[in-house]
């Protein structure tokens, strides 16, 4: 699995905050940093299914690079994607289609998360992961 | 009552989450089983293990005279008249299935209404759909009041000539709201329609009592009442029963076989199709004794109190709201923090050691016309504490500091 600085520094901030909830704190705060999404791109289609919450993401492809915008109406949610879509947004869509987010395992938000119920993590990965492959084309 | 004793009938209450003891209040989606209950389905599996109803041999007549005991029990629970008219099922969802498969042919035809309500569970609300869309009928809905409760006084207006049947919950899964069943049931029988009664949530904490209530159908789930899943119980009236045609078909449903047709046999076995649940109905027959040796009268009563301590508490709480007006709920009680969505809460609560459920409780057409979009629901059991409920309390303060 290739290293990724920036999945690293995740996991290291996101594991020296030892309690569940100073982790919440710190991903709304990164939710409430996450800029808002246009409202007309609230569209079905952009809507990610398997999530309790709903969770909309939009990719556009600028200068051979992923640019993508996000929204989510619960807040601890909105922060896991905000740490997502920092992970890939910028990078070319090779390079998403190919990424392993193994931050999300070693910080167990995979795990707090459930992927079919709650938070619906997997199936943001799985959007990301359809929309840089569809790129690549 | 000692509820601390009682606590250690229930292996799975031992655990701590998180770190934390394990506050469960999620009973209205499932209940833990009391030693009992496992006990009695290993016991079966270790020295029975045989199919009910088949074979001649020492095992399977055991199992057989125990499986038609189980069912006795369940007719004593709910003090049915016979126990010909205790169907097993899987459960409540797979009961109502039943008895809607049931209603096409010459029971619903064309043009013809089922009444049902608006806090239905959707496992009391699709099967009509799909039967009405089968036959070419429609629903009508007796709608909510001001309080989330129902306007039975509106019921009067719904029903027609073309009315096959009504079915309603017993108490809501998301409010705790009890409906005023004699009420329903002497308005449907004045008009001569049968009346399907969803008792998924009241079974568990309250005595049934079906020929008081001269309901024609009554439905409960096995694991919401202390045993295990894929059990449940369909109660008919004999002459329903007796009327239905099967849901199912195959072995041990049926007298005679010939390659051209078939003779079917009488209910309850008609409806039982296939290898029975043994094992299924003999936890089932332990979760009731279980109950009725607590007591289900003092079991309601405390779970009440402990109900009435939660939402004094919420009440309490600013930007708190907590869902239908009424004095007294059964089982379940649902709310939400003004600001905080219901999924944040939820996750917040789970760190916390805390187990309710969040979002629309399969009940999406009730919780959108009351809340929107979910709830946080707490439900009780038999086990739960007053200190928990005071657990739950604190949580919710933390949670709303966290989120708003």
């Amino acid at each position: 699995m290739p290293v990724d600085p920036l999945q690293n520094l995740v996991i290291r901030r996101m594991n020296a905050l030892g309690d569940w909830l100073d982790k919440y704190e710190y991903l709304i705060g990164l939710g409430d940093r996450l800029p808002p999404m246009d409202p007309s791109l609230r569209t079905e289609d952009r809507l990610i299914n398997g999530c309790q919450t709903q969770v909309w993401i939009d990719a556009r492809l600028v200068d051979g690079r992923m640019r993508f915008q996000g929204d989510c109406d619960a807040k601890i949610t909105r922060g896991v994607l905000a740490l997502i879509l920092s992970l890939v947004d910028g990078r070319t869509p090779a390079h998403v289609a190919k990424m392993e987010m193994y931050c999300l395992q070693e910080t167990r938000l995979m795990d707090s998360l459930s992927p079919s119920r709650l938070g619906g993590v997997g199936a943001m990965i799985q959007r990301l992961h359809e929309i840089a492959v569809s790129l690549c084309d | 009552m000692n509820i601390e004793r009682l606590r250690d009938d229930f292996p799975v209450l031992r655990q701590t989450v998180h770190g934390r003891p394990l506050v469960y209040l999620d009973n209205a989606a499932t209940t833990h089983k009391p030693q009992s209950v496992i006990d009695r389905l290993v016991s079966f599996y270790s020295e029975r293990n045989s199919s009910a109803h088949r074979s001649a041999h020492t095992l399977a007549q055991a199992a057989g005279t125990d499986y038609e005991n189980a069912r006795v029990c369940v007719q004593e629970f709910l003090n049915a008249p016979s126990s010909s008219e205790i169907v097993f099922t899987s459960g409540a969802t797979d009961s109502i299935n039943l008895v809607a498969s049931a209603f096409r042919d010459d029971i619903i035809r064309p043009n013809d209404e089922v009444v049902i309500s608006a806090m239905e569970h959707h496992s009391n609300l699709v099967p009509w759909q799909l039967a009405c869309s089968r036959a070419a009928a429609s629903i009508r809905v007796i709608p909510l009041d001001e309080t989330g409760g129902l306007q039975v006084d509106t019921m009067e207006r719904l029903m027609n000539p073309h009315t096959r049947l009504v079915a309603v919950t017993h108490v809501s899964n998301v409010t705790g709201i009890v409906n005023p069943l004699p009420e329903i049931i002497s308005i449907a029988h004045s008009h001569d329609v049968p009346v399907l009664i969803d008792g998924s949530q009241a079974a568990p904490h309250m005595g049934i009592d079906v020929t008081a209530l001269d309901c024609d159908f009554y439905v409960f789930s096995g694991h919401k009442i202390y045993s295990e899943t894929g059990i449940g119980v369909l109660y008919g009236k004999h002459r329903w029963l007796e009327a239905l045609p099967p849901f199912r078909s195959g072995g041990g449903m049926l007298t005679t076989v010939t390659l051209e047709k078939s003779k079917l046999e009488a209910p309850p076995l008609r409806f039982e199709a296939g290898t029975q649940n043994v094992a299924g109905a003999l936890g089932l027959e332990a979760a009731l004794a279980y109950l009725s040796n607590v007591g289900l009268k003092r079991i309601g009563k405390h779970e009440e109190e402990l109900l009435r301590r939660l939402e004094s508490g919420l009440r309490t709480m600013d930007g708190v709201m907590v869902y239908g007006d009424v004095d007294s709920r059964c089982g379940s009680l649902s709310f939400n923090i003004s600001g905080a969505h219901h999924t944040d809460v939820g996750m917040v609560l789970d760190r916390l050691g805390i187990a309710v459920r969040t979002g629309a409780h399969c009940a999406q057409p009730y919780v959108r016309a009351i809340a929107g979009e979910g709830t946080i629901r707490a439900s009780v059991g038999l086990y739960n504490t007053a200190r928990e409920i005071d657990d739950l309390l604190a949580a919710v303060e933390m949670a709303r500091a966290l989120l708003c």
